[in-house]
């Protein structure tokens, strides 16, 4: 099999937008902690590093890719639960608002004043939960893998998604990009003939799956930046404060310490998360226009 | 505009003054000052030094009344996080069984400095007979899980009393801004702090996200009409496409709130507070290719519905097609835009301020505390710090809650506005 030079080319670029940050990091790092003369790698030995599947340790901690991959799981981990809920709410809104038949005006702007009212209930639920005694301060992660039991959890998810009621107005997308696929001729042809919801939902197979999908996959940054703060309140070693973490002031030394490979690797995760995302979407995209 | 204005008015309505209450701030200024110390709160700073230039917590030591943390504490700056989790848990049940054994301050230090190895430290006697193991436990806790760092060495523990003692909204807009200056006696109006709290907003807006969204318009407009080496919708030839593509591929590659976090990381001097500029900044930079995107598309559907080359063949120049263009649909994009930026920004900000809050011993905060972001994080802060002390009956009243729910009224106010005036823009104001 040859590969077309236009291929090489298009892999070449993939591969630069992932490493241009990268460099810029490096370079701005190392400027910055250049007079304290710290011994990090080279951007090229700590990208060897990397294509080896090792990664070089720094003083913030022994084995780097141990902490990432437990970081890693415990942000997976954080990004279901608290997408579970948001999700659910935002595409089971959108389902609502397509089966609304009449009225949708005025619908669609209940879910504008809902999904601006974001702090408020969120704050309200919060307050509700510890007056109650039903959400205690107990961390749910102290630094190694985070158990996923749900009675621990159903509280800062609730308050979470709560919390995320502005992505409420993405059920708006679901809704449109249900009218539309329930708008197709044939499938119009076909209830006029009497098949019942469930068989055009057969009949169309997964396209109707699709609209959420995208949702789902446009989601995600969103949902990885949010749980930053989650994983701040909630003490877990995730990406997020991992990536917080990444510079400490160092007494010592008498300055702040950006501790790069840390820092590179972190951000290279978080633009492999996005690239991946925005493909997948992108791909959904092109599917759906078919 | 009606379930705006319903909104509005149930908020306001949530704002009426509660009867029954006095509304002197004198007199609530003078009860609060009668309290005795075991019903303030207890919050947790960590002192930061810096060699030159104040800190915001040297600022706030200046407000409140400070009392060193004893020498003993120093020792957790030496231990590994288990060490300082198995503290925090043996104070845990210390508590516990001082409350049962009434134990002394000083049976208590002896404890503690049989079990970790500690010289008995008369401050820390004063201390655990004063507020009990539970408020060192909370120190120690604050501290440990996964957020150790050899900073909290120089921790300071201050105290100070919250202001709130009224539940009208005109004593509020009237009184102190919370955690600030309190003891220092004079009162400062919160509505004028309030108001204050926007120039920051405004000035950084104008310098970093305005600028930014007019260069993605004008990148948009040259890359929808194909100006200079930009062919349609592309810049041609390999290599410029390419450094187009890479350079559009790595701004687009983080979420903005990531690339706020990297911006303060990298850009942050030596323990020096977080600007305004590194949370606008991004933001901006950000925003471009959006814009650019969006107006590119704009112009390039209009060049598809013959609407340009019409009249194009009509004599106009581009020029005059690009202010036709303007007054209809290209100007809703920006603006737009600018509302987005301006409800991400307070959001960035807030959750920039909360992370800084909490980890403060790392950070040497934000510079800007006339911020509505400081106002919700400290207020909200001071409440889950008096649920871990467990110390105030406070956290029952409605008092405490009460600036956090008119900050985050005003945020709500805010966001509405913004989505509001968005979708009138869409529509157009007809």
């Amino acid at each position: 099999m040859t590969i077309k030079p236009r291929t090489w080319l298009t892999l070449l670029q993939g591969v630069l937008i992932v490493l241009v940050p990268l460099a810029v990091i490096y370079q701005l790092a190392s400027w910055k902690n250049a007079p304290l003369d710290l011994s990090d790698p080279t951007f090229f030995q700590w990208l060897a590093g990397v294509l080896r599947g090792e990664l070089s340790a720094d003083a913030s901690s022994d084995d780097l890719s141990r902490d990432l991959w437990i970081a890693s799981l415990n942000s997976l981990k954080i990004v279901a639960f608290i997408y579970s809920g948001t999700l659910l709410l935002c595409c089971s809104m959108g389902i609502w608002l397509h089966a609304q038949k009449l009225a949708p005006r005025s619908m669609l702007r209940l879910v504008t004043v809902l999904s601006t009212l974001t702090l408020l209930p969120s704050f309200a639920v919060y307050y509700l939960a510890l007056k109650w005694d039903l959400m205690s301060f107990t961390m749910l992660g102290s630094g190694g893998h985070v158990a996923l039991v749900f009675w621990d959890w159903w509280a800062p998810v609730l308050i979470f998604a709560v919390f995320n009621s502005y992505f409420i107005a993405n059920s708006v997308a679901v809704k449109d990009a249900l009218d539309e696929v329930f708008s197709q001729l044939f499938i119009r042809f076909y209830q006029a003939k009497g098949a019942r919801f469930s068989e055009t939902l057969v009949m169309i197979k997964v396209n109707w799956l699709l609209p959420m999908l995208r949702v789902f996959l446009y989601f995600l940054p969103f949902v990885v930046a949010e749980s930053i703060i989650f994983e701040f309140v909630f003490r877990i070693t995730g990406l997020g404060s991992l990536l917080w973490y990444a510079s400490t002031y160092d007494f010592s030394l008498e300055a702040v310490r950006v501790f790069t490979p840390k820092l590179m690797a972190l951000t290279l995760i978080f633009s492999l998360i996005v690239h991946v995302t925005n493909g997948l979407s992108a791909l959904l995209a092109r599917m759906m226009s078919r | 505009m009606k379930a705006f204005s319903a909104v509005l008015l149930a908020l306001l309505c949530c704002l009426t003054p509660v009867f029954g209450q006095k509304d002197n701030p004198f007199h609530a200024l003078q009860e609060s000052q009668e309290l005795d110390n075991a019903r303030r709160f207890w919050f947790v700073f960590y002192q930061v030094n810096q060699s030159g230039g104040r800190t915001w917590s040297e600022r706030m030591t200046e407000s409140f009344t400070a009392e060193d943390v004893p020498q003993t504490m120093a020792y957790l700056a030496d231990q590994p996080t288990s060490e300082v989790l198995r503290l925090y848990r043996f104070l845990e049940g210390m508590a516990d069984e001082a409350d049962e054994l009434l134990l002394s301050g000083e049976e208590m230090a002896f404890e503690l400095s049989e079990t970790f190895e500690w010289e008995p430290d008369p401050l820390l006697v004063d201390w655990l007979e004063r507020f009990g193991p539970l408020t060192v436990g909370v120190f120690v806790k604050l501290i440990s899980p996964g957020q150790y760092s050899p900073s909290f060495k120089n921790a300071v523990i201050l105290s100070y009393r919250l202001p709130f003692h009224s539940l009208s909204p005109v004593w509020i807009l009237g009184s102190v801004p919370p955690s600030v200056t309190l003891d220092q006696g004079g009162m400062v109006p919160f509505a004028p702090y309030l108001l204050r709290s926007v120039v920051p907003y405004l000035s950084s807006f104008l310098w970093y996200i305005l600028p930014a969204i007019f260069i993605g318009v004008l990148l948009g407009i040259c890359q929808g009409y194909g100006v200079g080496w930009w062919g349609r919708g592309k810049p041609t030839g390999l290599w410029m496409g390419m450094l187009f593509r890479i350079l559009q591929g790595s701004i687009n590659a983080l979420p903005r709130f990531l690339l706020i976090i990297l911006f303060i990381l990298l850009f942050r001097e030596f323990r020096k507070p977080i600007a305004f500029w590194m949370i606008a900044l991004p933001l901006g930079i950000s925003c471009v290719p959006l814009v650019m995107t969006r107006v590119s598309d704009q112009i390039k559907a209009a060049i598809g519905s013959d609407a340009i080359p019409l009249r194009r063949s009509q004599g106009f120049s581009h020029w005059q097609i690009l202010k036709e263009l303007w007054r209809f649909r290209l100007f809703v994009i920006p603006l737009q835009e600018v509302f987005s930026q301006m409800v991400a920004f307070i959001y960035a900000e807030t959750l920039i301020q909360f992370m800084v809050k909490m980890s403060e011993g790392a950070m040497a905060g934000i510079g800007n505390q006339n911020s509505l972001g400081y106002i919700l994080v400290q207020v909200s802060y001071g409440i889950s710090m008096a649920r871990h002390q467990a110390l105030s009956p406070a956290f029952e009243r409605f008092d405490l809650w009460y600036p956090l729910l008119m900050v985050l009224t005003l945020f709500t106010l805010l966001t509405l506005g913004a989505l509001v005036l968005r979708q009138r823009i869409e529509r157009g104001f007809s």
